[in-house]
């Protein structure tokens, strides 16, 4: 079809793009005409501005009607529609960034700058009230609401995914988990109180927080009644006591304490220690308790190695207990094979035989390649039933002929005990229950397309190692003696994410 | 891709990288500064700041086509201003804090969807370089489309803007919207894409109009 032939089926076309509804050649196609023809991409462009500003236009109406409902409800008046305005954000914005850019510029003049201190937070910002700070990633039974002493006429409250921008907050009941944009996470446990100053910035006026930074970069200060916290890429949870004194526990790295009530210097507080401080400025050291605070929910990968299948990766034929090495059947990492190119990097797993040996085909319908991963530096969590193992790979085959097979699946398996003892568990009782998961992929003819697979297993509390396999299925036909098994069937880009999921603490 | 005209050179190149804004840890006191140059000025934050606000709805526009959710569109263009602001880097002309703006929103982009772990539908490559490279070039004219779109929206029947709505607001695919309205599919592309039309039809008269009116 000749997409230049009519404007207006263009339109539809670029439509029906933007919606992901084109099936790949008819997507190939529209991309090839946008490379090619900049009346399509002015075309796109359009579509796509006039997308942001529908957006924009249509939030504001809503933001503006909700005020207006808000303060109708108040004074006992029913609910009006009303006309949409200029949104808020667009005449606020501007203003509020000149002034904070005059605010940067008063600051470098007026204060000395101290090596890793606040001046190296972004909360210059502050006076941008429309930017946002931080997202809800996490809220178990939350009832999260922006504090009336943020000088809103009512509480406005906010579930999962919202945005928040400066101000304060109160987490009336359950458990929330913000992330902010400035690379840290709070694990915030009800009731607390709360203000968002910038992306790097907070003030815990009342209750417990768990901070965790995701990075040695990442800097981050939480104010307290009686001082600042400031940490060192690390891991730590702060409870301010209805008296204002505050304690502070730090569970991995360091963190520095600014007391504001006493001359003394700043406190370096290490790892598995904890301190607390009065609002006269007493610091006394206290019990560390890690479990008295809310856990973070956090992502550990790089538990797979070698899961990009690039050149020089080992693959061993044969039973393998150790961790961290791939085994199975004949596989073989190739750059381009039969015009099918890596998904990522310079190499991709092809797999050749549904045995060990790669001159002539097994019986066996499947070819399969695992790797054991170590759970154990994470039992503690696991153990409370928090920990979910994530394998997602992607899957792709040459265009082959109605004998072709197509099916490729993801297989996770968990074991309480270790690799070499699993392997004979397995040959003695191998219909005894297990921890298992698999999904399975159909994938299609075109080589073009690197499908993805996904597989979920939510491990057992007693879980200790992981067995991940990737196979692929003879499920057309089983070439039994043949010299080759598959036309061309290939993994890559394999991911692994131990999900530690998060929790309220203990302290109440 | 072909050069914009009226760019800078260094403008000019469809690798991004090799744009000169730099970033540098001041080792007295661990605060984000620039490299100041001794040749060429550099623009002050309130320049920084006029040519962000003033191609907002592009730059948004370019993350919409990663993400296609026009809330998180919006968020990518706040965290780009607040990169911009917090002086990581430095800009020697309007065209470099543009084209850093479209680069850092890409980025921004890619971001949310892992963030997210949303499958990406976004362009390739290639063509989201193109579409950037023509919206930096994009004239005077450029910088009041959006403003005149705004005007044309509040013009449309509540059908049509109810249409508009559903899809890039509550960001349903065109099959949920015909679900909902109880229309074929073709039906509701076909709607979209005569309201499409009728918007830029009226932006450009709008736009003519302002122009005439000015000249």
């Amino acid at each position: 079809m000749n997409l230049n032939s009519h404007n207006g089926e263009l339109h539809e076309r670029l439509l029906k793009y933007l919606d992901d509804a084109l099936v790949p050649h008819e997507k190939t196609l529209v991309e090839e005409l946008l490379v090619e023809d900049a009346d399509a991409r002015e075309i796109l462009r359009e579509l796509a501005l006039q997308a942001v500003v529908i957006g924009d236009s249509e939030r504001a109406t809503a933001q503006t009607q909700a005020e207006l409902r808000r303060v109708e409800n108040y004074r006992g008046v029913d609910d009006q529609e009303v006309p949409p305005r200029w949104p808020r954000s667009r005449v606020i914005l501007p203003w509020a960034l000149a002034a904070t850019s005059i605010c940067v510029c008063l600051a470098l003049v007026r204060h000395e700058v101290l090596p890793g201190q606040v001046a190296r937070d972004p909360s210059i910002l502050a006076n941008a009230d429309d930017l946002r700070l931080a997202e809800i990633r996490f809220a178990a039974n939350a009832d999260l609401v922006a504090s009336p002493s943020s000088g809103k006429a009512s509480e406005k409250s906010f579930d999962e995914d919202a945005r928040l921008s400066r101000g304060f907050y109160r987490l009336k009941s359950g458990f929330v988990e913000l992330e902010f944009f400035g690379g840290v996470v709070l694990a915030v446990e009800s009731p607390a109180e709360l203000e968002l100053i910038s992306q790097r910035e907070a003030r815990l006026l009342s209750g417990r927080v768990t901070v965790e930074a995701s990075d040695d970069d990442t800097t981050f200060v939480l104010h307290t009644p009686v001082g600042e916290v400031l940490d060192i890429g690390t891991r730590y949870g702060v409870y301010v006591a209805d008296d204002g004194a505050t304690e502070t526990h730090v569970f991995e790295g360091q963190v520095d304490i600014h007391p504001t009530a006493t001359r003394e210097s700043v406190r370096r507080v290490n790892a598995a220690s904890a301190v607390r401080v009065t609002k006269s400025g007493v610091v006394a050291p206290v019990p560390s308790s890690e479990s008295a605070f809310p856990q973070p929910s956090r992502q550990i990968r790089n538990l797979l190695l070698h899961s990009g299948f690039e050149p020089a990766t080992e693959l061993h034929v044969a039973d393998v207990v150790e961790v961290g090495s791939w085994w199975g059947d004949v596989c073989r990492i190739v750059r381009v094979d039969q015009s099918v190119r890596p998904f990522a990097g310079e190499g991709m797993l092809l797999f050749q035989s549904t045995g060990k040996n790669p001159e002539k085909a097994a019986p066996t319908a499947a070819s399969q390649l695992s790797q054991w991963i170590d759970l154990t530096p994470y039992k503690a969590a696991i153990a409370d039933g928090r920990g979910r193992a994530v394998v997602s790979c992607r899957f792709n085959r040459v265009v082959g002929n109605e004998l072709t097979d197509s099916q490729f699946s993801i297989h996770l398996e968990s074991f309480d005990v270790t690799p070499q003892e699993a392997k004979q568990r397995m040959k003695s009782q191998p219909d005894a229950p297990r921890s298992r998961v698999s999904y399975q992929l159909l994938s299609d003819s075109n080589p073009q397309s690197w499908e993805r697979a996904e597989a979920v297993l939510k491990l057992p509390t007693d879980a200790r190692y992981l067995l991940v396999t990737i196979l692929a299925f003879e499920n057309v036909s089983n070439d039994v003696g043949a010299t080759t098994e598959f036309d061309g069937h290939f993994a890559d880009d394999l991911q692994f994410h131990l999900v530690i999921d998060p929790a309220p603490g203990t302290g109440r | 891709m072909a050069p914009a005209p009226g760019l800078p050179q260094v403008l000019r190149s469809a690798d991004s990288e090799q744009l000169r804004f730099r970033e540098k840890i001041s080792p007295m006191s661990g605060f984000l500064v620039c490299i100041r140059s001794t040749y060429v000025m550099e623009l002050s934050e309130q320049d920084i700041l006029r040519v962000l606000m003033r191609s907002r709805d592009r730059v948004a526009a370019a993350a919409w086509l990663v993400v296609r959710d026009t809330q998180a569109a919006e968020d990518v263009f706040q965290n780009v201003a607040i990169k911009a602001m917090t002086k990581e880097v430095c800009f020697e002309s309007d065209g470099a804090v543009l084209s850093w703006a479209f680069i850092t929103a890409r980025r921004e982009a890619v971001d949310w969807l892992r963030r997210h772990r949303r499958e990406s539908v976004a362009p390739r490559a290639q063509i989201l370089d193109l579409l950037e490279g023509e919206w930096m070039a994009a004239g005077l004219r450029e910088d009041h489309r959006a403003a005149a779109l705004r005007e044309c929206l509040d013009e449309l029947t509540g059908k049509s803007r109810d249409l508009l709505r559903q899809r890039y607001f509550n960001g349903l695919s065109c099959a949920d919207v015909a679900e909902r309205v109880g229309a074929k599919l073709d039906a509701v592309y076909k709607r979209l894409s005569r309201l499409h039309q009728m918007l830029k039809d009226c932006v450009e008269n709008r736009l003519d109009e302002t122009e005439a009116a000015e000249a």
